[in-house]
């Protein structure tokens, strides 16, 4: 019982053939081709999966594809516009809250999704918004700076700025 | 990992889910926000042969509320919607509190509060608040309604009273009174996503002189189904709202746990912290009831 579905991915439209058993994490990095949403625990415990739908972060391995009809999905390979990359990939990068990277992806959306809410968050508004991302390298300290500084706009027009 | 095959289906209206459910008889499984049917699925422990997603029927998503009676929630309603309601917060303050502990914040936009009650593990979050706070649960089907205390919906462990064709429609909070305190807790390892050890909602309504009139105690994780502490309950009754009687409930209610060991504490820790949890639930609720 395969179905024609339409997901809008960064803003662009892709029809895709699924099976109703198929999920969004593998639908995303193999019939799309985008690779960026990783696939860790895929029970929905580390958060390496996770992809914006509707604006909202969401579990990309505990979705079925075939119920996205027509949403929104943003991943992290719609975050550079221009060649220049999104002030939190320019924070993560700068303070290095990047190691292996695996989690990176993720981490990125959520704190998105985090900023949209909270603009200027403490770190206690960090630890709630991103308790379901993990990271086994950085010890988080890093990443929470990241996030800080990406909020007060610290990264425009800094020479830290990164050309891709 | 893969999911083993099944029918899906995806109606867009009320009458189209009653359908579908009363054709596919038990083999079917509603999917609401997957987190949990989903796990279940994957590690092998369901294998519906259809699944019914609910997830585009707006005629069982959001919250309304009516002055002087209380607050419906439909059962379809995500968990970051309720966090995320004003209303909630104003008029349902521990359901709340223990949305606020539910995952994180991608399994929040994600799950729903029906799948929370039907999935019915033993500390899941809203359960305890619920039934604390009065809830009656509308479950439809076959083309009728019926409507029972929360409480009574849990039959044993992991089981719910869903007879086939039946789904659960929506969640009715009485309205709390300005002489009513409530408050729900729980106690885990980390301070996020981890199953609780013991989860605690706790309401009582005040008379006119000061005393308890009525109690609800009911806790979570610590017996196959959530459950109402009636004998802690009575210890309260009749009586002020002191620190001494607070904890008296705590002794009596940790008396009426049946926990078991697991890696994430002993039964006899979970019942010495039933104890603690209990006590302090008592208090924060009647804080939040001098606050007002
Ligand atoms: C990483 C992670 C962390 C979690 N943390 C917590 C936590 O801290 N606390 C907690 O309580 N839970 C937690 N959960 C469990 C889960 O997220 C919740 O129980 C959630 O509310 C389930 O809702 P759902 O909409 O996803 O349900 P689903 O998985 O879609 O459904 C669950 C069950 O309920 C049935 N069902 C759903 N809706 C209806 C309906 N309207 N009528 C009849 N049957 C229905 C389904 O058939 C299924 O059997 C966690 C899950 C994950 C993956
Ligand atoms: S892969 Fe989805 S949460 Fe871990
Ligand atoms: S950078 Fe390696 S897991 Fe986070």
């Amino acid at each position: 019982m395969k179905q024609v579905i339409e997901l809008i991915i960064n803003g662009e439209p892709s029809e895709v053939i699924v099976r109703p058993n198929e999920l969004l994490v593998d639908v995303i990095r193999d019939k799309i081709g985008l690779t960026g949403t990783k696939k860790g625990c895929g029970a929905g415990d580390c958060g390496a999966c996770t992809v914006l739908m509707e604006g909202k972060p969401i579990l990309s391995c505990l979705t079925l594809a075939i119920s996205c009809q027509g949403k929104h999905i943003e991943t992290i390979e719609g975050l550079a516009k221009d060649g220049t990359l999104h002030p939190l990939q320019q924070t993560f990068v700068k303070k290095g809250a990047i190691q292996c990277g695996y989690c990176t992806p993720g981490m990125i959306l959520s704190a998105k999704a985090l900023l949209r809410k909270t603009p200027d968050p403490d770190p206690e508004d960090i630890r709630y918004e991103m308790a379901g991302n993990l990271c086994r390298c950085t010890g988080y300290k890093k990443i929470i700076e990241a996030i800080i500084e990406a909020g007060q706009g610290a990264h425009e027009g800094g020479p830290e700025r990164v050309r891709i | 990992m893969g999911l083993p095959a099944f029918e899906y289906y995806c109606p867009d209206t009320s009458a189209e889910l009653e359908r579908l459910l009363s054709e596919c008889g038990g083999q079917a499984k509603i999917l609401a926000g997957g987190t949990d049917l989903l796990v279940q699925i994957k590690g092998g422990f369901q294998s519906p042969a259809v699944l019914i997603d609910i997830g585009n029927l707006e005629s069982l998503q959001g919250i309304s509320h009516k002055e002087g009676k209380g607050t419906e929630i439909l059962a379809g309603t995500k968990i970051a919607a309720i966090e995320e309601s004003p209303l909630i917060r104003e008029k349902v303050l521990a359901l709340y509190q223990a949305v606020r502990l539910l995952g994180s914040p991608q399994v929040r936009a994600m799950a729903t509060l029906g799948g929370n009650i039907c999935n019915a593990s033993p500390s899941a979050e809203t359960l305890p608040a619920l039934i604390a706070l009065g809830s009656e649960l509308t479950v439809a089907g076959n083309g009728s309604e019926r409507n029972l205390p929360v409480e009574s919906f849990f039959l044993d462990y992991r089981k719910v009273d869903l007879g086939p064709g039946e789904y659960l429609k929506s969640v009715f909070v009485p309205e709390q009174s300005n002489v009513s305190g409530s408050a729900y807790l729980c106690r885990m390892l980390r301070g996020a996503m981890e199953i609780d050890i013991v989860n605690v909602g706790v309401w009582f309504l005040m008379d006119t002189e000061g005393r308890c009139q009525k109690a609800r105690i009911a806790l979570g994780s610590v017996a196959p189904k959530p459950f109402r502490a009636y004998e802690a309950e009575a210890v309260l009754t009749g009586k002020p709202l002191s620190e001494d009687n607070f904890q008296q409930a705590g002794k009596v209610a940790s008396s009426e746990s049946s926990p078991i060991d697991d890696i994430r504490g002993s039964a006899e820790y979970r019942r010495d912290i039933v104890r603690v949890m209990v006590a302090r639930a008592l208090s924060m609720a009647s804080k939040s009831l001098q606050n007002s």
